[in-house]
């Protein structure tokens, strides 16, 4: 923008507004400080990057509003909310997450994801949906003369008491035993345990206090925030975007970079309010680039912790596999039934769990052959989903061309966010591939001329194959998402068995070792993202060429979330699995939602369970039920595509164990 | 001839000097070990050369060209690789599996996504080669997890030999082992080194094995080098027994 354009605007701006602006910057600034604090601290001690330190905030605000309705005192609510806030943090470690942290991160990451699901909704149930109110006690409503300006008193409170909480915290970790063991911990785990500590006590401890600073920040954002179910989203990338410039593990940066960005967002609201929305994405972006580290991090991500590595390894089964073959059959047929019992609903129904299959897939490409966790893919969905509908719109309603379209724009955009991601290790990429995505999702929402604002595209016209065939008829839509489905699956399968497949796999078991053999991985990593991508835009593609329709629904976090575990759900790292899942959870979702409203805190439930007793999914349990009842044989046939007929004889699948003999 | 050649090479952690102005000259062919104290800087030394660290000071020049400040993968390409002194296996393939992704980095298909890996016939064949230069090949389908120590090690130095190096690095080969398998694993790197023509340079604490296959010896000490030489000049120089064998290290 040239000055002349800018000018107006700085004369016309006082020195008070200015001066108001930034206490504005730093009340919200407080609030980031102690909501990543409690992240923080959890994440450099337990190694769980907490996705429901959100929901915990969220929580703590409603919390605040019964102790309100209670007692009618505001400090009571400040003072219990965040203690309940933390008894709940302590009882939900203690019957989940402390089952699972010897586990890779991916079950961290999906287990908190689940306790999301499962909040949200409770509060739902209990609060109700609505936007709700808490007003600031009645000695902090109204403004104090600060120099040259009227504050609201209420802001200027939350800026000393969030200051004087997050000091205490630092003081505490600084000068008592409880901190001493915490940061002993938090380098190295097993000399504290050798000398005697209980660490399963100060894993719980701590998730209790990061859980009280969640409930802290919640209650004293409720009176200049909006408290609704979702208020927690916002927070949660806020959170990871503060934790990323600032240096995960180092609590100043955290502190500094809070602070920082709550500035940015105020003044940036004021100065480029058509940025708003994108500027703190463009600070981390800038952080990535210039300072992967963070401002003061130097944190080394353990590398057990962003290392995968299955107990078992379970083939891909072969698309010639009698099973498959039997259920290709089964499905080429089911369209034959339509009048015979069931609705062109259903065929609906099927297509839609061929399409998160697909989705699902997509993300096994990445997570279960290189270990990357990836918390984005809504973005590549939802790109898939806009680039068709835009170029149907715009272009074309030749599906083909559509299809193209999204698979380009998505492996650009994913080869792009893959390589920004990678340039921190382990469980940040989740983070900052999550971030990306609600980055797309702001996009989506903030320029409508394009992609319809909230509404979304509609009136996307019919689309059409080949130019005769109409896709907005149940069968022949139904079809054609076999078709795609059952050709990517062959191309992963045939992918992940190519040369390129099996150094994706060497990077998986150990990147050090692959990089000592000559090979480049951020190459790997960056393609087979790119790979992912597009996988995850024909998904989304066939899903809008399904619905006629899109909204920025379609990229919102949560289907990042359902896509990992679809994946668990069947089984990662298996390919198959996977479209198993999409399928289960589409089924189960359909099921659920006609009995429940509250069918996404069921969901939630069973994601934790799986989490916690499935970890290898659907198929493991398939594959343990078959091999308990069919004996020796029949188990070993189902271990491996031995009935593919290619099997190659320096692929030795060893034989399953552990059987009764 | 020379094959590596690192001049005030010098790599600080903060305050700590971990490399101090180390010059080092590996010929051809030559036996080279390097020896020191715990702490003496040798490890950091070989993640230097190996790209694993980046240098403070100091240059790296194999074969006469500077590799100094490239890339793990580009130095493996130059024709240098190494071991580590914790075996870094790719512990949920098979042992031949293993072997082969490492033989395929040496193939012009290895990036191919529309091959069957399988099908890359070189690879396998080196792969089955490397096994029985190892004594594995009785072992090629088991997971690397579940191989015993000394089997650990073996493939270690397997994945180093599958890049076709010129030069290999081996981090402490023998950790971990006892006298005689110690003994055995020495000679089997020789071996295969000679069958290869490739010079190898070792990490090795025990000095009675250092000294009986070693033509050359470099001696770190708090991250300088203290003596270089051969086995016997290294026997006899007053600073090293001062400073090492003197002081009770390693017996």
């Amino acid at each position: 923008m040239d000055p002349a354009h800018w000018s107006p605007l700085v004369v016309g701006l006082d020195a008070n507004l200015l001066l108001l602006q930034l206490l504005n910057g730093l009340a919200l600034g407080v609030l980031y400080v102690l909501i990543t604090s409690g992240m923080s601290v959890i994440f450099g001690i337990t190694d769980i990057l907490n996705f429901a330190h959100g929901a915990l905030y969220m929580v703590g605000a409603y919390f605040a509003l019964t102790v309100i309705d209670a007692t009618g005192s505001f400090f009571a609510a400040l003072l219990l909310a965040p203690l309940a806030v933390g008894v709940l943090g302590a009882a939900v470690e203690r019957s989940t997450l402390s089952r699972i942290y010897d586990r890779e991160p991916l079950y961290h990451v999906l287990l908190t994801f689940g306790l999301v699901l499962i909040l949200t909704d409770a509060v739902e149930l209990v609060w109700g949906k609505g936007q709700q109110l808490i007003n600031a006690p009645a000695f902090l409503s109204g403004a104090v003369q600060l120099g040259p300006v009227f504050y609201p008193k209420y802001r200027l409170f939350t800026i000393v008491a969030g200051l004087a909480i997050a000091g205490a915290v630092w003081l505490a970790f600084r000068y008592t035993q409880f901190g001493l063991i915490v940061r002993a911990g938090a380098q190295d785990q097993q000399t504290v345990r050798v000398m005697g500590v209980d660490m399963a006590r100060y894993f719980t401890l701590v998730f209790a206090l990061g859980s009280v600073l969640a409930g802290v920040a919640g209650v004293l954002a409720a009176p200049f925030l909006n408290v609704n179910p979702s208020m927690g989203n916002e927070i949660l990338v806020v959170a990871f975007i503060v934790v990323t410039v600032g240096g995960l593990g180092s609590y100043a940066g955290s502190v500094i970079a809070a602070l920082v960005i709550g500035m940015f967002q105020t003044l940036g609201s004021m100065f480029l309010p058509q940025f708003s929305g994108f500027l703190i994405y463009m600070i981390m972006f800038a952080i990535l680039l210039v300072r992967p580290q963070g401002i003061l991090g130097s944190y080394e991500i353990r590398s057990e912790m962003s290392k995968l590595s299955f107990e078992e390894t379970i083939e891909p089964v072969a698309l010639t596999d009698r099973r498959v073959l039997a259920l290709l059959g089964v499905l080429l047929l089911l369209p034959l039934g339509l009048g015979w019992g069931f609705s062109p609903w259903i065929l609906g129904i099927v297509s839609l769990m061929f399409i998160w299959g697909l989705l699902a897939l997509s993300i096994d490409i990445v997570m279960g052959y290189i270990g990357l966790i990836s918390f984005g893919h809504a973005a590549f969905f939802g790109v898939g989903g806009y680039a068709v509908g835009l170029a149907t719109i715009h272009l074309t309603n030749s599906f083909l061309l559509g299809l193209l379209v999204a698979v380009v724009v998505s492996m650009v955009l994913a080869w792009v966010i893959g390589a920004l991601s990678m340039r921190l290790a382990g469980v940040y990429f989740a983070m900052i591939t999550f971030a990306s995505a609600q980055m797309i999702y702001q996009l989506s929402l903030t320029w409508p001329g394009f992609t319809g604002g909230s509404d979304g595209l509609t009136g996307i016209p019919q689309v059409s194959l080949l130019g005769v065939l109409n896709l907005s008829e149940p069968v022949t839509f139904y079809y054609l998402a076999l078709v795609v489905l059952v050709a990517c699956y062959y191309a992963a399968v045939r992918i992940m068995d190519s040369p390129f497949g099996r150094v994706l796999t060497a990077i998986r078991e150990s990147e050090r070792r692959a990089s000592f053999l000559g090979y480049d991985p951020d190459t790997y990593k960056r393609r087979a993202f790119a790979i992912s991508g597009a996988v995850g835009g024909v998904s989304g593609a066939l899903f809008v060429t399904y619905q006629t329709f899109i909204s920025p629904n379609a990229l919102h976090w949560f289907v990042s979330g359902d896509a990992l575990f679809a994946m668990v759900l069947g089984g990662a790292g298996t390919l198959y699995g996977p479209i198993v899942g999409g399928a289960v959870l589409v089924g189960l979702e359909q099921i659920l939602s006609s009995y429940v409203d509250q069918w996404r805190a069921v969901l939630g439930i069973v994601l934790v369970l799986v989490v916690v007793f499935a970890p290898r999914g659907l198929v493991s349990v398939y594959r343990g039920v078959t091999a308990r009842l069919g004996g020796r044989g029949r188990a070993a046939e189902a271990a491996g595509p031995a009935d593919a007929g290619e099997t190659p004889p320096g692929s030795s699948n060893a034989p399953p164990t552990g059987e009764s003999e | 001839m020379t094959l590596l050649e690192t001049s005030g090479l010098t790599r600080q952690f903060g305050k700590l000097v971990a490399v101090d102005d180390v010059d080092l000259l590996i010929g051809e062919r030559d036996i080279h070990a390097v020896i020191g104290p715990n702490g003496a800087g040798k490890s950091t030394l070989f993640n230097l050369v190996t790209g694993l660290l980046a240098p403070t000071r100091g240059t790296i020049r194999f074969k006469g060209e500077d590799i100094t400040g490239l890339k793990p993968h580009q130095i493996v390409h130059r024709g240098i690789s190494r071991s580590f002194q914790i075996a870094d296996l790719f512990e949920g393939l098979t042992v031949e599996e293993n072997v082969r992704v490492a033989a395929q980095s040496l193939d012009e298909h290895r990036d191919s996504l529309v091959r069957r890996a399988d099908s890359l016939e070189e690879p396998r064949r080196r792969a089955r080669e490397i096994l029985e230069d190892i004594g594995l090949a009785d072992l090629a389908g088991t997971r690397a997890d579940a191989l015993s120590h000394g089997d650990r090690r073996k493939l270690e130095i397997g994945l180093t030999v599958a890049t076709d190096p010129e030069l290999f690095l081996l981090d402490e080969p023998t950790a971990g082992m006892g006298k005689e398998e110690s003994i055995q694993t020495v000679r089997m790197i020789r071996r295969v080194a000679d069958e290869r023509g490739i010079t190898p340079v070792l990490i090795e604490h025990d000095l009675e094995i250092v000294m009986g296959i070693s033509d050359t010896i470099t001696v770190l000490n708090e991250g300088s080098v203290l003596a270089t030489g051969t086995p016997d000049e290294i026997r006899g120089d007053e600073a090293v027994q001062r400073a090492y064998l003197g002081t009770g290290g390693p017996a």
